[in-house]
């Protein structure tokens, strides 16, 4: 008996190793594409028969990239409808010049679809889906905000023969500082280097007092 | 199954930097117990792997589960999310007495060198004693929870991915310090007697009692965030509040007193009840007994050829022809496409595959593993081919036995491609990638050994002097064998396998350079004595020493300059990117009233190498004249100090080819179907999608991996002044200019990736 749980200890412990790898591999392959859900709900508003609830991530939308997530339910709230089919639209404030978008360089090519839904238009539409959404009872998609000012949201939600539509405002700031997402970076060489002095002043201690 | 409750449960996340942090975590532990296990088995049973394996799975379970995803829309779950990293991972984490575990299961370069001296200071161990106190632990942990719940940092959290982040690390953290005296993981040693655990849980559990109690008694929601979410289940926010507080309360005041009622049996049966005098002696000389570190298992370095199943593969010739074959495939369509597709880079593959995504591979396996290209060349396919119709018995020139024709090669080849814009050129590609191939098929079709790896092919150049800081490299396991050898099969080869054709006599090799990883001497060693090995990056570089076929560093001025030219073609190249510096060349052109913009990148090229190398020669005069006794000449000096630019310089080549790789990776699908259409196979045109998420941090990921490089060339530079210099002042002179010259190029990177990125040959602009 003595022997046999070190050798299963071991046997153990290099399946689990090996687990561990593959559920690794599998869990990074498998990244929703919206960060987070919820966030700052920035409309909830009921419409017969629909409640919508939509939240932004970050809690101030900023130039570039926010995530907006949207709750379908029953007017009074009791039901949620995962079945409806929701897309976000985006239009721009008035007299707002959007850069052209990159087709290749642009995310995803997002141009390619872009040209699809709204040609020669300055709006975009974006199809909020669950797959998107960490919260599967919620739909999300990125969207793009390449200006700041007072854009305007639209929430188009179908089912079955329902259509209703949503609005709200959204103001954009602009866009972060480059430089303020990276201080952390610039400030870990002085940190390591910080750390380095000081473990070799305690081994020479060390090898003096040894 | 309802379909709402199924949504329910398929609402897991899976962020990738926590996950790869508990997997870290699990994997250092288990390496760890393991080995403690054989010496220790009483103390280190499978229960306490199990154990603290359950508390991993614990926290990532709060992380990843249904939980956080509905945190942000309740609170009673958030309260449970919380209470999973407060009062069930971290005793469960403690029991698995990870202290020495997590030491052993390290390699014992980090535990000895890097951590040795941390762990032995007096000084650290004090504060370390300071921190494990009851009295310090109970307030911090009280503190903690009271101010998290706190609605203006509750909100703060419930607002901010970072700041819930950290919120979620405090708990964690804070938990762990709380339960570390009542657990007392061995070998700690406890600081107060163990009955006086008793009211030390009761006094947080009066806490935990009256937050909760408050809570769920309140008439008003606390959280703003919470009033405003939407409501599911018919749950008011006051109801989920009222909820929460329960939750905190009764399962909660559980967790504290569960613990408190196990504590009076132990006192009460008196095996583990000790004298308060006799604790308060212990506390005061307690040191954790480390026990002997157990065997080593052989070489202290991992050899990946030894990975079981893995390693055969790896080391069979048929798995390299292979690898080689599908590469040789992909350069067939290269040229082909080049030849006779469009014209225009981002739709051809002579554009995408080379240019955006075959050097972003090539640089990011220099810096994980090796020279991993050299292995899988497809040309080394073609000439052994060729060398079965050619002579192959010349012996190459002595004059051209050096890298002096390598790097002028190598600095034409970097010039042509900017100066005559080849990667917007797919004929000129496919036109180079042929040359390519004749060239290495008719010099090693006449010259013996790898003469065309050796001396001339530019790609090997650039990869043997990037290895210089990859983490693996090709050397014997066991000195001791090859002093009994007698065949040197690894040099000279026998009847199944030939040896290495780039002169590398394995006991004497050190370091990557001039190494291919074709594994010709794995195969050839008769004992099996060689293997693919860890090394700590760059470090090979910082030692004096004289290796096979190279000689010493010091003397070989003309790698040193193929250093140099490498690391300055890197700023060159990224600069060339961005659009202060378009726009100056464009300025330039149009002043000048050129037609095209060779003349403007070729002294561009110019300036920037003269730079590079001027600034070196600089450093090198400035610090020989600070070094003590007589003055070494010039080139025995400075040399040595320039292959501490290799890890600045592939830095930056990571970030810049990296960026390429990603923006590449979505135009691979559509020039296959381009590819596929135009010969008449319909295989549909779909974009291959990264997640949004990767494209988001990576200029975070360029910054980290411009710190990583620029740490390690410091350290380089201020190791090779350490051997040259034995007093501190005049050694921290000698190192001065050179930690100087890596700051500013460092700083020039920086500057570098912080402006966007022009891809210049796509329609469309900046990233």
């Amino acid at each position: 008996m003595n022997s046999f749980w070190p050798q299963l200890g071991a046997w153990w412990a290099s399946r689990l190793a090996v687990g561990f790898g593959w559920v690794l591999l599998l869990l990074l392959g498998s990244t929703t594409e919206a960060w987070a859900d919820g966030g700052r709900v920035v409309l909830q508003e009921a419409q017969s028969p629909v409640r919508v609830t939509v939240m932004m991530d970050p809690a101030e939308a900023r130039v570039g990239w926010i995530d907006l997530s949207v709750l379908v339910q029953s007017t009074e709230g009791t039901e949620v409808w995962l079945d409806a089919e929701t897309e976000f639209m985006v239009h721009p404030p008035k007299g707002a010049v959007l850069p052209a978008l990159d087709p290749f360089c642009g995310p995803n090519g997002e141009a390619l679809s872009q040209a699809r839904s709204v040609a020669n238009s300055p709006t975009r539409k974006y199809v909020a889906t669950r797959a998107a959404a960490t919260n599967r009872l919620l739909r999300a998609a990125r969207v793009h905000v390449p200006v700041a000012g007072e854009w305007q949201l639209e929430v188009r939600v179908r089912r079955a023969r329902t259509r209703t539509v949503f609005r709200a405002p959204l103001t954009v700031l602009d866009a972060p500082m480059a430089h303020a997402s990276v201080v952390g970076c610039l400030a870990l060489p002085p940190l390591v280097i910080g750390l380095y002095i000081t473990h070799q002043g305690l081994r020479r201690r060390m090898t003096s007092s040894s | 199954m309802n379909s709402v409750f199924e949504a329910v449960l398929g609402s897991w996340n899976f962020p990738p930097l926590p996950l790869l942090s508990l997997i870290l975590g699990a994997a250092v532990y288990l390496r760890g117990w393991s080995r403690l296990h054989r010496q220790l088995p009483e103390r280190f049973t499978p229960a306490r792997r199990v154990s603290f394996l359950s508390g991993l799975a614990v926290v990532g379970f709060a992380v990843v589960s249904p939980l956080d995803a509905f945190a942000n829309l309740l609170l009673q779950v958030h309260m449970v999310q919380h209470l999973l990293l407060t009062m069930v991972a971290p005793p469960l984490l403690l029991l698995g007495s990870p202290y020495l575990p997590m030491l052993c299961g390290l390699p014992r370069t980090i535990t000895r060198d890097v951590l040795g001296p941390f762990l032995a200071s007096p000084g650290l161990r004090r504060w370390g004693h300071r921190l494990t106190h009851p009295l310090f632990t109970g307030a911090v942990f009280v503190g903690s929870n009271l101010a998290w719940h706190h609605p203006f940092l509750y909100e703060l959290a419930l607002r901010s991915r970072g700041w819930h982040e950290l919120e979620h690390l405090f708990f964690l953290g804070t938990a762990l310090l709380f339960w570390f005296p009542v657990i007392q993981p061995w070998p700690s040693r406890p600081i107060w007697p163990r009955w006086a655990m008793i009211p030390y849980l009761l006094v947080a559990d009066l806490q935990n009692t009256a937050l909760g109690g408050f809570f769920s008694f309140y008439d008003r929601v606390l959280y703003p965030t919470y009033a405003a979410a939407p409501r599911l289940w018919a749950f008011t926010p006051l109801a989920d509040q009222q909820a929460a507080g329960a939750i905190m309360w009764v399962p909660g005041s559980m967790a504290f007193l569960l613990p408190v009622v196990l504590i009076v049996v132990e006192v009460l049966s008196g095996p583990r009840g000790v004298r308060p005098s006799d604790v308060s002696k212990r506390s005061r000389t307690a040191r954790p007994q480390t026990p002997e570190r157990p065997a080593s298992d052989g070489s202290e370095a991992w050899d990946l050829l030894r990975v079981p199943r893995l390693g055969p593969v790896l080391r069979s010739a048929f798995t390299r022809r292979v690898v080689q074959t599908g590469l040789l495939l992909l350069a067939v369509l290269v040229v082909w496409d080049g030849w006779w597709g469009p014209p225009i880079s981002s739709l051809n593959l002579a554009g995408i595959l080379p240019w955006m995504g075959w050097r972003g591979l090539l640089v990011i396996g220099l810096l994980v593993a090796g020279n991993v290209f050299c292995y899988s060349c497809p040309m080394m396919w073609v000439r052994d081919w060729g060398r079965r119709v050619l002579p192959a018995r010349w012996t190459w020139p002595r004059a051209l036995r050096s890298k002096w024709l390598a790097v002028v090669l190598l600095a034409l080849f970097f010039w042509a491609s900017e100066a005559f814009h080849l990667w917007d050129r797919p004929a000129a590609t496919a036109s180079l990638v042929v040359a390519y191939f004749v060239a290495a098929v008719v010099i090693d079709g006449f010259f013996k050994g790898a003469s065309f790896c050796k001396y001339v092919c530019p790609i090997g150049q650039f990869n043997f002097a990037q290895s210089l800081v990859s983490p693996l490299e090709v050397k014997v396991n066991d000195a001791e064998i090859c002093r009994s050898c007698t065949t040197h099969d690894c040099l000279k080869g026998n009847a199944t396998q030939r040896g290495c054709e780039l002169e590398l006599f394995l006991p004497r090799k050190a370091g990557n350079l001039d190494c291919t990883f074709c594994l010709d001497c794995v195969r050839a060693c008769p004992q099996g004595n060689v293997g693919v090995l860890t090394v700590f990056p760059a470090r090979d570089a910082t030692e004096d020493r004289n290796r096979s076929s190279i000689g010493r560093y010091a003397r070989r001025l003309d790698w040193a300059v193929l250093v140099a030219i490498v690391a300055a073609a890197a700023w060159a190249g990224s600069a060339v990117m961005i659009a202060p510096v378009v726009q100056g060349l464009a300025a330039v052109q149009g002043s000048w009233g050129l037609s095209d913009s060779w003349l403007p990148n070729t002294l561009f090229y110019l300036v920037v190498g003269g730079v590079v190398l001027g600034g070196l020669a600089l450093c090198g005069e400035w610090s020989r004249r600070i070094r003590p006794g007589p003055r070494p000449s010039w080139r025995d000096w400075t040399p040595e100090f320039v292959y501490a630019l290799a890890p600045l310089g592939l830095a930056v080549w990571v970030a810049h080819y990296g960026f390429h790789l990603l923006v590449g990776i979505p135009l691979v699908g559509p020039s296959l179907g381009r590819l596929a259409w135009d010969t008449g196979v319909p295989l549909g045109t779909g974009l291959i999608t990264l997640p949004l998420a990767w494209r988001e941090g990576f200029p975070t990921l360029q910054f980290l991996v411009l710190d990583v490089g620029y740490l390690l060339s410091l350290w380089m530079s201020w190791r090779i002044a350490w051997r040259k210099a034995p007093e501190r002042t005049r050694r921290l002179g000698i190192w001065a200019p050179w930690a100087g010259l890596w700051t500013l190029g460092y700083g020039a990177a920086f500057w570098i990736f912080l402006q966007p990125m022009q891809m210049r040959g796509l329609p469309g602009q900046a990233w």
